[in-house]
């Protein structure tokens, strides 16, 4: 068997056709218009510094029959509208729609101002202070609290620092143990040298988290994938989800500093969150602690939380009512593909719905 | 058309192959040039690139907040990356249909090409954060002191503390030049044994494999060997420690850096970096303070229907006494 058969006809069909969708694709691409943060409803219910707690509304008009509102907290990395790309790829307006009342922590961008901000301000501070203002909102003392990736891992601090204000805690593809052997980011930050880092540094530029990302997989992150993407130009529809995305990866804050510095040194260089060694305002994160209902969501082809680095969890909460629910997809894609759009939200829900 | 046959060898196929259809490719090439000639002057697909690439950078920086994207240079560099190994690709494919060269040849010719295009980009001085673009990209001592013969030499004179950090500067960059190299070379070896597996593959395809048949399909089959090797080999000992070195030796640099900048801005009587940083440092104890001194003196508060509240205005529901306002996280080592 020759490996290569290229015939001259086929190449040439290639290239013509390349060619004309490169143009065409330069026309769709102008026509595109501003690209929107999100798209469902939503009204800013509170500020403070850089963040903001907006509350999405239910675009059916539906009151929430879920009593114990949702409180959803982002990573820090990226933005959070990843939950609410495309009305047809919105993980928010998914779990609307099982009656679940939604509310969600926009970190925003921060700046130079920021370089100080702690884990401990985060979790204690900007996260305690969101869910007093929902409890007060509503007349409750509990709620539900549902955390993304790096935002995972600070709902799981956050719930064992303060069991007695979370009802549920729903992890998504959240790291609990940093150093797994399939970990590729672990192994990378192994022999950074943080405290340099960050003191050269002051902020860790949101560019310079997106460069990481890309060099895991840097042939088809930095070049196939844009020569794939040719093939979809002529098809306004599909440049504009494709086109969603890319903005969404580059849309980057900066990481304050001296959060940034706790959160590799600590949990990725010397995995002390399950070690029960992570102290934050004097107090000493015991995933123990974590007695509520825990659903534990992760994506089986996510390379950069592996299932490894999720599974573990199961070990080290102390809650009996521990459930998994794996997603054939890869990190971003329990997001935005349109399986997750069917499967994911529909199972949280209907998990939370269980048990209230 | 291109096929099989058994107990011919596969550079004799190719041969035969290209020799019967050498007027084709001859006719083809003309065709085309005639086609992005008359029909699309200036419209070769490597133009087109540039364009889209340029209009994609307004739609994405529109989007940003401003000042992100500031080292646009850095990202159209990026970009262009992106589209040229496979507009390289197509370029010799296209050229060689001129001249009926094997196929081997062209295959090889391309893989060589990329893999110096790979071998040659690890450099980290372009990393965002870190903008070279300060000196024009450019290495920064490369005209001060080529020889490293001054830097060598101990300060003297009352200027002898500054020209030591100068010195010092100098030879964190000679440092982070020398991790550099080795990190390149590591990565050179990731290229040529990529190479070397892309040939093997299209010398001797594995048994049952299916034919490339379209450029994107070779270009795909290159991607999957180098993403393989390249994850088997950034998860060794050898690339960690690399890594780490040069990020590191990269970052020593800079900090040595922002210390000869206060220097300079403090003679202008500016505000430095320093100065700065100790403002937000005690600005950021002070609020902590003021925070935690708020929530120990309000009682806990659960009212129903509450309007949105400001930062002001939140209770906590579980006042805490006063902690030790200072980061959670000391300063780190200093180098």
């Amino acid at each position: 068997m020759i490996a290569v058969q290229l015939s001259p006809e086929n190449i040439f069909k290639e290239v013509t056709n390349f060619n004309t969708k490169l143009a065409e694709g330069i026309k769709n691409l102008r026509g595109l218009g501003e690209l929107p943060s999100g798209v469902t409803e939503k009204e800013a219910v509170y500020t403070e510094d850089k963040l903001t707690l907006y509350h999405y509304k239910n675009p059916t008009g539906k009151k929430a029959t879920n009593k114990t509102p949702l409180l959803i907290s982002y990573a820090l990395v990226n933005r959070p509208y990843m939950a609410d790309l495309q009305e047809n790829r919105s993980t928010i307006r998914g779990l609307l729609e099982t009656g679940q009342d939604v509310y969600l922590i926009d970190w925003g961008y921060p700046d130079r101002s920021d370089r100080f901000t702690t884990m401990d301000d985060y979790i204690n501070g900007y996260i305690d202070r969101c869910v007093g203002v929902i409890c007060e909102r509503h007349g409750i003392s509990k709620v539900n609290l549902l955390g993304i990736c790096q935002g995972g891992a600070f709902s799981l601090c956050y719930a064992a620092l303060h069991p007695e204000k979370i009802r549920n805690l729903v992890t998504m593809v959240t790291p609990v143990d940093f150093q797994t052997e399939d970990n590729m980011l672990a192994h990378w930050i192994r022999n950074i040298d943080v405290d340099l880092l960050v003191d050269s540094m002051g902020n860790i530029p949101g560019d310079l988290m997106n460069w990481t990302f890309l060099n895991l997989k840097p042939y088809r992150l930095i070049a196939q994938k844009y020569i794939d993407m040719v093939d979809i130009l002529d098809n306004p529809q599909q440049v504009h989800n494709f086109m969603y995305m890319e903005k969404w990866i580059f849309d980057s804050p900066d990481q304050a500093g001296e959060a940034y510095r706790q959160f590799v040194k600590e949990f990725y260089q010397q995995n002390k969150l399950i070690k029960g060694e992570v102290v934050l305002g004097g107090e000493t994160v015991d995933l123990g602690n974590v007695k509520c209902p825990v659903l534990n969501v992760y994506a089986q082809d996510d390379h950069l939380v592996p299932p490894s680095a999720s599974k573990p969890l199961k070990q080290y909460v102390g809650t009996k009512d521990y459930t998994e629910l794996s997603f054939r997809g890869g990190h971003i894609g329990i997001y935005v593909s349109s399986s997750a759009h069917r499967e994911v939200p529909p199972s949280i829900g209907a998990w939370l719905n269980k048990r209230g | 058309m291109a096929n099989t046959s058994s107990g011919t060898s596969s550079a004799q196929q190719n041969t035969d192959w290209f020799g019967s259809q050498k007027q084709y490719w001859d006719s083809w090439f003309e065709q085309q040039r005639n086609f992005f000639g008359a029909a699309a002057p200036q419209q070769g697909p490597q133009a087109q690139w540039a364009e889209l690439l340029q209009t994609w950078q307004k739609i994405l920086s529109g989007g940003q907040e401003a000042g992100k994207m500031a080292d646009v240079a850095q990202f159209q560099q990026f970009f262009t990356r992106a589209g040229e190994s496979y507009l390289d690709m197509m370029q010799k494919f296209y050229q060689g249909t001129g001249q009926a060269k094997p196929l081997n040849d062209m295959v090889q010719e391309w893989v060589e090409g990329l893999q110096k295009a790979f071998t040659g980009q690890t450099d980290f001085s372009g990393m965002p954060g870190f903008s070279s673009a300060a000196w024009g990209g450019k290495d920064p001592f490369a005209a001060m002191d080529p020889l490293n013969f001054f830097a060598s030499m101990p300060g003297i004179g009352y200027t002898r503390e500054k020209q030591e950090q100068l010195n010092h500067l100098y030879q964190m960059w000679e440092e982070y030049q020398a991790k550099a190299r080795d990190y390149t070379a590591s990565m050179s070896k990731v290229g040529l044994e990529a190479a070397q597996k892309f040939q093997d593959y299209v010398a001797n395809p594995p048994e049952g494999a299916a034919p490339l048949t379209s450029l994107k399909e070779v270009y795909a089959k290159w991607v999957d060997i180098c993403e393989d090797i390249y994850a088997r080999y950034a998860m060794t000992e050898e690339y960690t420690r690399l890594y780490g070195e040069v990020v590191n030796a990269l970052m020593a640099f800079k900090k040595q850096q922002n210390a000869v900048l206060d220097e300079v801005l403090d003679q202008f009587n500016m505000p430095t970096r320093a100065e700065v940083d100790s403002l937000h440092k005690r600005l950021h104890a002070l609020q902590r303070e003021v925070a935690e001194l708020k929530a120990a003196l309000k009682p806990a508060v659960k009212t129903k229907g509450k309007p949105a509240a400001k930062a002001e205005s939140v209770k906590s529901a579980k006042p805490k006494a006063p902690k030790k306002a200072q980061p959670a996280v000391k300063k780190g080592k200093k180098k």
